[in-house]
């Protein structure tokens, strides 16, 4: 394009003479179109996230000016009982619920994979749920894990009353519910299945050719050739699991004592229920290095373990 | 390439001296949106009582409430202020309730309306400096006659001597120990016969409590996390103790007194089961006044609650038959003491306000007996007033003469002053937090209390500090 405008003003120059503001103009107009985005980049995410960082060495309650306090909120983050609760039950909650989560997400999307008489229906029926509204997927999560008079506990019931469990009423139980709930829903699915649907069939004819089947196809072609996509999934898993906080905060309220309280929630607690918003955005960076470690340390392993077709 | 002036280069460099002049804006101190304040600012000037504006003028109003429910008085009383006042000053309702989130970031962003009706502890809000005194503006409005209104009334919306809030739409004294006559005398009890300590209550909650085969709790004697036992002001007029002192500067929730009350608490959960204590509060609602609450449905068999009660319980009775008594919840430090504490709703005005001269009569309106005697047919309660005690039939909902008369035989009145601090939300969370791990034995009442004392008087300190800068 530029070429072109060159020459045409090669050509032109002997009879009409280009103004520099309109040389200029003309430079800046791409510029110009990217700017919207630009402009809304800077004003909505990068100037917010900036602020963040600035008021987390304050003391700051929104509604007065900040006060400098220092590292006093990283440091009291570290000191607190209950953040360091809800760290704890947060990284407990990545590190199970997303390779579980993963593993099941895969199982499902294999099992869509599957070329069945009504595979379309079943896929529907697979995607439908999430299309529900959070608040009402607790609700109904919610009565099927109520110890008293939940499906689950009803069905559990029928093998003795011994067997039936607390769920949502232990302190100690009530997290590994919600990663059970994760866990059963599956993370990835639809990404999975692009990626299985991507597999191409001749490599699985060369398989067969050579005596492979089953097992054997699953974890030297199937597998291997997933790697990308568990590599994405993962890593978007991961970074959604350090921010779970909906079903917890419907259903429990964090409660009880604290067990099912996530990183979420204490945040959002901080910031909008005590008006330590200085505090608050300490607890977003620190949960911003955490997921940043996490997502280097996946980035670099993925150099072994990731295989792309085509070559690295 | 070499015809460009303005180079990949020099825009690169320019959009980079544009951030680094986002980010010197945003280290550049105070949000521009909310002004510098001092809690001690001075108050506008008295206003002296206007005419009717000749150009119309909105007050926007908005409440803690749900809006269209059956049991909404707000719109109502809405309606009549236009009526009354319009058409040059009405008021519009803002749909969404009023919460603590919401609030912070309207008030922070210059967006908050004219009025707000607001429930939970204010405090945080008034030492804030975010909320407008009223006293000169309250002196500006012809026909309001603050006296309506008890002293304690007055005290909770109190802040450096200026009044902050209306006391309005709901607030009455409370609690009354109300019990199910038709459980208890099943239970064997006497029902004209309630008990008058503690211990007599947990002699009643044991025997009202029922179970099923699989051990489930059918019915539950009393739960002491139920209505007004939720609330961490409840457990310290039981227990006849302040948690901070009247500068508000210190807090004291590990005193003896708030560690006998909170262990109180986890006895009534330990008795009975705390799991099974705790199914049954997923399963029944508390409170009186949502349609499954577990006393409306008989499965809880007595409660502390406020003046609304009666009113409810009309409503969610699950047997319109039955009936229920009120008496004096018993003072666990000081037995025999007869107190209340009054507790209710008020109306704010902010600082944003443009139109303090208007807003002001939309907040008084709000206290007049009309508005009163509506919100008594809507809810089977209002705000205590004398007009009102002296014109509304008390005697329409049964045992709503006991809240009316009891302030007059009490020996003590709480006033929301006794125990607010500028920490209002947090207070309560963490309270929360220490009953459930009393309850569960996760730590000692004393050290739940420690704990979230320390922690508590960290925030205090730091408001303060932020005060002074």
């Amino acid at each position: 394009m530029w070429e072109y405008l060159a020459s045409m003003r090669e050509a032109g120059q002997a009879t009409r003479p280009v103004w520099p503001w309109r040389r200029a103009l003309r430079h800046a107009t791409p510029y110009f179109f990217i700017a919207p985005w630009v402009l809304g980049v800077l004003i909505f995410f990068a100037y917010p996230i900036l602020a963040s960082f600035y008021f987390s060495f304050h003391n700051y309650d929104v509604l007065r000016p900040p006060v400098w306090v220092g590292l006093r909120n990283y440091i009291d983050l570290v000191q607190n009982a209950y953040s360091r609760q809800a760290l704890g039950n947060t990284l407990t909650y990545v590190i199970v619920a997303v390779p579980c989560g993963l593993l099941v997400g895969l199982i499902y999307a294999m099992l869509l994979n599957v070329n069945v008489r009504g595979q379309q229906v079943f896929r529907t029926l697979m995607l439908a749920p999430g299309a529900v509204p959070v608040a009402a997927g607790a609700a109904v999560w919610f009565v099927i894990w109520n110890p008293a008079f939940g499906l689950l506990n009803g069905l559990l019931g029928t093998l003795g009353p011994s067997v039936r469990q607390s769920w949502l009423v232990s302190p100690a139980m009530v997290k590994w519910v919600f990663i059970t709930m994760q866990i059963i829903h599956g993370m990835g699915m639809l990404v999975f299945l692009a990626g299985l649907q991507g597999i191409p069939p001749e490599v699985y004819d060369a398989a067969s050719v050579d005596g492979a089947v089953g097992l054997r196809r699953l974890v030297s072609i199937t597998i291997p050739m997933l790697t990308p996509y568990v590599l994405y999934n993962l890593l978007i898993s991961m970074i959604g699991a350090f921010q779970y906080f909906a079903f917890p905060m419907l259903m429990t309220g964090g409660g009880p004592v604290g067990g099912s309280t996530f990183y979420g929630q204490y945040l959002y607690d901080q910031a909008f229920n005590f008006f330590k918003m200085g505090y608050a955005s300490a607890l977003a960076w620190i949960l911003f290095l955490i997921c940043l470690l996490a997502v280097v340390v996946i980035m670099r392993s993925s150099a072994r373990w990731v295989h792309y077709t085509g070559g690295e | 390439m070499s015809d460009r002036k303005l180079s990949r280069r020099a825009f690169l460099a320019a959009a980079s001296t544009a951030l680094a002049g986002a980010v010197l804006s945003a280290c550049g101190g105070t949000p521009t949106a909310v002004p510098t304040q001092k809690p001690a600012a001075a108050p506008p000037t008295a206003v002296p009582p206007t005419p009717a504006p000749k150009t119309p003028v909105t007050i926007k109003y908005q409440t803690v409430w749900n809006v269209g429910t059956p049991n909404d008085i707000v719109t109502p009383a809405v309606q009549m202020f236009n009526d009354k006042f319009g058409p040059n000053l009405k008021a519009e309702l803002v749909a969404v309730p009023a919460v603590e989130a919401s609030m912070l970031t309207a008030m922070a962003g210059g967006t908050a309306p004219d009025v707000y009706h607001y429930g939970p502890d204010p405090t945080g809000l008034y030492a804030r400096g975010v909320i407008q005194p009223l006293d000169d503006l309250i002196g500006g409005v012809s026909g309001f006659d603050p006296n309506i209104y008890l002293p304690e009334q007055w005290a909770g919306e109190t802040w450096n001597g200026k009044k902050m809030g209306i006391p309005a739409l709901e607030g009455s004294f409370l609690p009354a120990f109300i019990w199910n006559k038709k459980l208890v005398q099943e239970a064997g009890l006497d029902p004209e016969k309630p008990p008058t300590t503690w211990d007599e209550i947990r002699s009643w909650a044991s025997k009202l409590t029922k179970k099923d085969t699989s051990g489930n709790i059918v019915q539950l004697g009393f739960d002491s996390l139920d209505a007004a036992g939720s609330l961490v002001q409840q457990w310290c007029q039981v227990a006849d103790a302040a948690p901070i002192d009247q500068d508000k500067r210190k807090f004291s929730f590990d005193q003896e007194k708030l560690v006998k009350a909170l262990e109180l608490v986890a006895t009534f959960w330990k008795d009975a089961g705390v799991e099974k204590v705790s199914s049954l509060a997923q399963q029944w609602a508390y409170w009186l006044g949502p349609a499954n609450s577990g006393f409306g449905n008989g499965a809880r068999a007595l409660v502390l609650d406020g003046a609304w009660a009666p009113g409810q319980l009309k409503n969610v009775a699950k047997d319109k038959t039955w009936q229920f008594g009120y008496t004096w919840a018993p003072c666990l430090t000081n037995p025999g003491k007869k107190f209340l504490a009054f507790g209710g709703h008020r109306e704010m005005m902010p600082k944003s306000c443009k139109i303090p001269a208007e807003a002001i009569k939309l907040m008084t309106y709000l206290t007049s007996l009309e508005v009163a005697l509506k919100e008594f047919d809507v809810r089977g309660i209002a705000c205590y007033s004398k007009p009102f005690v002296e014109k509304a039939d008390l005697k329409r909902f049964a045992g709503l003469e006991w809240y009316f008369t009891a302030p007059k035989e009490a020996s003590e009145l709480w006033s929301l002053r006794n125990y607010s601090s500028p920490l209002g939300g947090q207070a309560q969370t963490l309270w929360n937090r220490a009953t459930q791990e009393a309850i569960y034995g996760t730590k000692t009442a004393a050290q739940a209390l420690k704990d979230i004392n320390t922690e508590l008087q960290k925030s205090l300190d730091d408001f303060y500090a932020a005060q002074k800068a």
